[in-house]
């Protein structure tokens, strides 16, 4: 055999057995790389339709945030916030379970949304105090506890009793429904809008308040009115107790001294003048003299009266000037600037309106008692005056036919 | 005929009654005071023409002769003139007084829209127009109510001024 030959095929062998398994290794690299590739483009399509899915988990979370810090929760508030706050990140992977969750908890706001139930829950009071508390729970829009109204605060996460309750038929209503049996149909004040518009609507001013708004001219109406109305009642209890003495008078044969017939009769009788003209003038004086006893501070009602609604009006141009004078400042841009000039306007004009129109009334009525008074006076005068003169003429008449 | 005539009449008054009824809701607050004004108003004025054209002639036919001596004649007088000018005064200052509730109504009204706008700001249109209205068909039922007053307390009055001449001529015919 031809050495070189054999050295060749050494070699080659020796090659060879070095070849194949590199060409093996080769081959079977070739392989690993091959079958990864497909279970990627699985993988990768499987993932693909998660991130879709997770991305649609992510998107609801979010929305339902919102809802989740606007909502007084039934059940454990905190945990069903942290799984929110968790569903809605986008970097967590959510679980079958937490998905789970959510939908026990979302099943649980809806159930307790449609149920009226009491509760116990800390409730914030005015004052600043927290204490625990019944509360009535109507749904998810209103809650009331001992007959108040509360509030749902989101900041804070509790429920708060608003600082003012409004009108009273409302809270007549929540401390009824509170007591009545839970199988009787009840009314009752719901707040859809979950609380907001219970707190816009305690913002409106109460009576206190609005005089504030009228200002200095407001307080000066006031005092006028609580003064002429006090007049008013003075006056009325004096005529009445006038009127009774006149028509003790009239029932009694004796003069008295306490009323004012009694003292014009008095008059009169002292008159010893015979002539007519003297006894006219006695009866005219003393019914001038009672009539303006009698109308004492009536002009002054009337004033008042008239008075009223002027100083209402001042009251408006104030008001009126205020508004301009902030115009002026602030420019015309928000209406909240200008109300307050506004509501002392019309705040005044309300006062003198509802000062005058009662005064007039009541003006009205002590006239008419007193005109009534004043006729009784004159009639009785003149009756008194016309048996006199009848008498004269009766004795004079006796007397004179032996004359003639 | 007469049946539907009924028939007609109550329909009318059904559609009169809820008329009223929504213009109370809408007019708020001062329609009461303003109906209370006007229903004593009215009774009043019943009553007044009540004794104008019913009490006062019968009475005139019948009770005059018993009257005797003079001072008796003045004294009933007296009391004819204060009955037949009763409750005038009264009508007259009522019916002055619907006007004034009507302008507080309007007056109100204008309040309750600046509160709404205060917290509902100016941009819904039917939030103000609900004190507006208030403010307006207040106004329109105290003035319409008002002059009605006026109008038949001057009738009163000229009634009642014939009524006490009418007294007069004949007590001096008695005379």
């Amino acid at each position: 055999m031809n050495p070189v030959l054999f050295i060749v095929c050494w070699f080659l062998w020796l090659f060879s057995g070095f070849v194949t398994p590199l060409a093996q290794a080769a081959s079977s690299e070739n392989h690993a790389a091959k079958l990864p590739a497909k279970i990627e483009a699985g993988f990768n399509e499987e993932l693909a339709k998660k991130d879709a899915l997770f991305a649609a988990i992510r998107e609801g979370a979010a929305d339902l945030k919102p809802l989740y810090h606007h909502l007084f929760l039934s059940g454990d508030s905190a945990s069903q916030r942290a799984l929110i706050e968790r569903l809605a990140d986008s970097r967590h992977m959510p679980s079958a379970a937490e998905l789970e969750q959510l939908f026990a908890s979302l099943h649980q706001q809806l159930d307790a949304s449609g149920r009226i139930a009491f509760v116990r829950a800390p409730v914030y009071e005015p004052s600043g105090t927290a204490s625990e508390k019944e509360v009535l729970r109507l749904g998810g829009f209103t809650f009331i506890a001992d007959g108040r109204y509360l509030a749902y605060s989101p900041e804070i996460d509790r429920l708060v009793e608003l600082p003012r309750q409004p009108g009273g038929n409302l809270l007549e209503m929540a401390r009824e429904f509170t007591q009545t049996d839970s199988s009787v149909i009840a009314p009752v004040a719901i707040d859809p809008s979950g609380g907001q518009t219970l707190q816009l609507l305690v913002q409106i001013p109460n009576l206190r308040e609005r005089i504030a708004q009228g200002g200095m001219v407001g307080y000066l109406i006031l005092v006028l009115a609580g003064f002429t109305y006090v007049l008013c009642g003075f006056r009325f209890v004096d005529l009445s107790l006038t009127g009774k003495r006149i028509k003790l008078q009239l029932q009694s044969p004796e003069l008295r001294p306490d009323n004012p017939l009694g003292r014009i009769l008095m008059r009169f009788e002292q008159q010893t003048a015979s002539d007519e003209e003297a006894l006219y003038l006695t009866v005219e004086e003393a019914l001038n003299d009672e009539r303006g006893k009698l109308e004492r501070a009536l002009p002054f009602l009337k004033l008042v009266a008239a008075i009223a609604p002027m100083l209402g009006l001042l009251g408006t141009v104030t008001g009126m000037i205020e508004t301009f004078q902030a115009i002026a400042l602030h420019g015309s841009g928000d209406p909240k600037l200008m109300s307050g000039g506004i509501s002392q306007a019309l705040v005044t004009t309300v006062q003198g309106l509802v000062t005058a129109i009662p005064i007039l009334l009541l003006h009205s009525l002590l006239v008419g008692k007193c005109q009534n008074l004043g006729n009784l006076l004159e009639t009785h005068a003149a009756a008194a005056l016309a048996t006199r003169l009848d008498k004269r003429h009766a004795g004079s008449g006796s007397a004179q036919p032996p004359r003639t | 005929m007469n049946g539907h005539f009924y028939e007609t009449v109550i329909v009318w008054l059904q559609y009169a009654e809820q008329h009223i009824e929504e213009l109370i809701a809408m007019g708020g607050p001062v329609m009461w005071p303003l109906l209370a004004v006007s229903l004593l108003l009215w009774t009043l004025i019943l009553e007044r023409y009540f004794y104008l054209l019913h009490v006062f002639p019968v009475y005139i036919k019948d009770s005059l002769p018993s009257l005797r001596s003079s001072a008796d004649r003045i004294i009933e007088t007296a009391q004819i003139i204060f009955l037949l000018r009763r409750h005038l005064r009264l009508i007259k200052t009522l019916s002055g007084i619907l006007p004034m509730l009507g302008l507080l109504g309007t007056v109100t009204g204008i309040v309750e829209t600046f509160d709404l706008i205060r917290l509902f700001g100016s941009a819904e249109p039917r939030i103000v127009a609900r004190g507006v209205s208030q403010a307006l068909i207040t106004t329109m039922t105290g003035l319409v109510l008002g002059l009605f007053g006026v109008a038949v307390g001057y009738d009163l009055k000229r009634r009642a001024n014939t009524g006490e001449r009418r007294f007069r001529s004949q007590i001096r015919s008695h005379e």
